[in-house]
């Protein structure tokens, strides 16, 4: 993957995900909380993305100027910003892991948190709120699947070369 | 003080395929052009292997509003910046065939073009040896009367063949699918390495994207490309008989005034309605070009359907083109396919694939999560084979662009408002693709095999050409019927959509047009 570049304090550092990740870089966007909540979703979503840096990723992205943000919810029908799309989906999660199991969605027992996000693939779960559960899912599904398998990394890791003609190590 | 206002032949408003061509052909003849494209600037060594990177080339302009029981997924299907659209298009280049002309004439449905195949043949041609489109005439059962292809074909892998035979055991034929990709080094330009990054832009110059041919050719010969420049208005005289140039605005967020002999308005088939019923005057309340009252109508898309398949065999699906490497147009005979349906379809065969984006493999089993869908990426990324079915969809009124009443973008215009759905007849063929395409996995040996929902590929008409100035915007050249020096190029003057990808008609429509322009 690309470097991208993550602003702390005054200074900007060129990082992947991945680094942004294990340095502990601070969010732009997300609330700890929030990060927090999107870090045990990406999980279930598809495992290994939170350590390829899913969360800075969107964080980052989120920070940017609409028109230069590369999520590809730029091309699902929803109008920019998008961190409101974001913050209110996971906002859901926490008010139906409250309604359901009475506690914050990382805080909830492995079976707990996999029920709620089964209900969420399948519909909006008991008390949610935010936009529809099985499409945040979607978007969210494709970001994971962004930082973990749209790179050169990932493209080692299912065995199938990359072969660029230009290798994405620009500033995205 | 008096401003000194600029003066030129041609201006073209937009830098896509249409647009880069008929620059070049008129800045070739020696008349002095102008291009306005609103995105931003794209040079081919920008064009980075990255489907995230990718999005870039994707629309990123003001919003369009995306509505109707069948969106047309504007913000996916076009492009903003150097080469438009097309530089994401993924050049599959088939013709268009000679009954996709006369739909009317011959089944009493949807619309008749003004012009017949036959008129548009010497334009395939001459394209298509610029441009150096590879393919295999003779094997190519279907094709209509032409020269044959200047490369040779796209070769087939081990996921062309092994779909292949699925066809084969159904009686079915296929062929290399005809590709504006240079098979080998042409014109100064690289052969392809059959890498599958198509959509991110190509930027060896293989494909035959904007940049590799046309807007070169078109600068050479002194035409100026003018990045960030969004026109805002088309002008006309006071009488309201001609066009006089265009308004736009530039990055500085300043308004500037061009004045043109000839405009052409080539940006993508929301914009350009989207531009005329924005232009309104006193002498054209309706907007500009409209007295017909069809701007904007008769929006189309290709209905489409992806079948999937798992195999036991490596599919190796990571090489070739993003098009496809084989093409099937048995189906196209319009009225063969049951009382429900109408229409041809063709199906692309082995597109080359990524694990992730829209279409990526990742994308084609929504319904897995977590190690499930570890599992699966694992398995496709190795076993899976793909192919897409392209079905007519026929033209409807109803289907349209509008302006909006309560939103308006930075510059005081209008946003877009699109409708759209497909004919229920269009839809029985999309289904009935589907059921041959699952057939054919199955004879193929697939131990697995799925299909996606059916999708909108590729915004054709909304400002259609037509021998009728009551019911059409533009004549066979796409001269507006209302004003002579007012011109539209590209898809949107489709009047029927066919059962093939757009990109080498709107050339052929583009040179015969500009033909029409530079020999006035």
């Amino acid at each position: 993957m690309g470097s991208l570049a993550f602003v702390v304090g005054n200074k900007t550092l060129m990082l992947t995900p991945a680094q942004a990740r294990a340095q502990n870089i601070p969010f732009q966007v997300l609330s700890d909380k929030h990060a927090l909540t999107l870090h045990h979703v990406a999980e279930l979503t598809l495992p290994g993305s939170t350590e390829a840096g899913v969360v800075h990723f969107i964080d980052q992205q989120l920070s940017r100027p609409a028109d230069e943000c590369l999520l590809m919810i730029r091309y699902l029908g929803i109008e920019a910003p998008y961190r409101e799309f974001y913050l209110n989906a996971l906002v859901g999660f926490e008010v139906s892991a409250q309604q359901m199991f009475g506690a914050n969605f990382h805080a909830l027992e492995r079976t707990q948190a996999q029920e709620l996000f089964n209900q969420a693939t399948r519909g909006d779960p008991s008390g949610w709120q935010g936009p529809p559960a099985p499409f945040f899912l979607f978007v969210l599904r494709a970001d994971a699947s962004d930082v973990l398998y749209g790179t050169q990394a990932g493209s080692e890791a299912l065995s199938i070369p990359y072969m660029a003609h230009i290798e994405p190590s620009t500033n995205w | 003080m008096q401003q000194l206002l600029e003066e030129v032949d041609v201006v073209i408003v937009g830098s896509g395929a249409a647009g880069s061509l008929m620059a070049a052909r008129l800045a070739e003849a020696g008349q002095a052009v102008v291009i306005l494209e609103a995105g931003k600037q794209r040079r081919s060594s920008d064009l980075v292997s990255s489907q995230i990177w990718a999005r870039k080339l994707k629309w990123d302009g003001e919003p369009v509003v995306d509505e109707g029981q069948h969106p047309i997924g504007y913000h996916f299907n076009t492009g903003r910046g150097t080469g438009g659209s097309a530089t994401h298009h993924y050049a599959v280049w088939p013709r268009m065939h000679p009954e996709d002309f006369s739909v009317a004439s011959d089944h009493g449905k949807g619309l008749d073009w003004p012009i017949r195949y036959r008129d548009l043949r010497k334009h395939y041609d001459l394209v298509q040896k610029e441009v150096g489109v590879s393919g295999d005439a003779e094997t190519e059962h279907w094709r209509p009367e032409g020269a044959a292809y200047p490369l040779p074909p796209v070769p087939t892998f081990a996921q062309g063949r092994i779909i292949a035979r699925g066809f084969h055991k159904l009686g079915l034929r296929t062929s290399p699918v005809p590709l504006g990709i240079t098979s080998q080094p042409y014109r100064g330009r690289g052969g392809c390495l059959w890498d599958g990054w198509c959509d991110a832009g190509c930027p060896i110059g293989a494909l035959a994207n904007p940049l590799a041919v046309y807007l070169p050719r078109a600068l050479k010969a002194g035409a100026e490309l003018r990045h960030e420049s969004c026109v805002t208005r088309i002008l006309t005289d006071t009488s309201g008989q001609r066009a006089t140039g265009v308004d736009y605005v530039t990055a500085d967020g300043k308004t500037r005034t061009l004045i043109a002999e000839n405009v052409i308005l080539a940006a993508n088939p929301v914009q350009n309605p989207r531009l005329l019923l924005a232009s309104a005057t006193k002498h054209h309340p309706q907007g500009l070009a409209n007295s017909s009252g069809r701007v904007g109508d008769y929006l189309m898309s290709h209905p489409s359907v992806s079948i999937y398949g798992l195999f036991e065999e490596q599919t190796e699906n990571f090489l070739g083109a993003t098009g496809g490497q084989l093409l099937c147009q048995d189906g196209y005979e319009k009225n063969r396919h049951g009382q429900q349906a109408f229409g041809s379809f063709q199906w692309l065969i082995a597109q080359a694939q990524k694990p992730n984006d829209l279409l990526g493999y990742a994308n084609c089993r929504p319904g897995l999560f977590g190690s499930e869908l570890t599992a699966f990426m694992q398995q496709a990324s190795s076993h899976l084979a793909t192919m897409t079915s392209v079905c007519e969809g026929l033209p409807l009124a109803s289907n349209k662009v509008r302006l909006s009443t309560q939103r308006f973008d930075s510059n005081g215009v209008p946003l877009a408002q699109v409708s759209h759905r497909f004919a229920d007849e269009s839809l029985a063929l999309a289904e009935k693709s589907r059921q041959q395409g699952e057939r054919i996995f199955e004879a193929a040996g697939a131990q697995e095999v799925w299909s996606s929902r059916v999708n909108s590929m590729h915004i054709m008409g909304g400002t259609i050409m037509g021998n009728d100035s009551g019911s059409s915007v533009t004549n066979s050249y796409g001269q507006t019927h209302d004003l002579p020096n007012l011109f539209i190029a590209g898809a949107g003057l489709f009047p029927t959509s066919g059962g093939v990808n757009p990109t080498f008609t709107l050339h052929a429509l583009a040179d015969r047009a500009a033909d029409r322009i530079a020999n006035a």
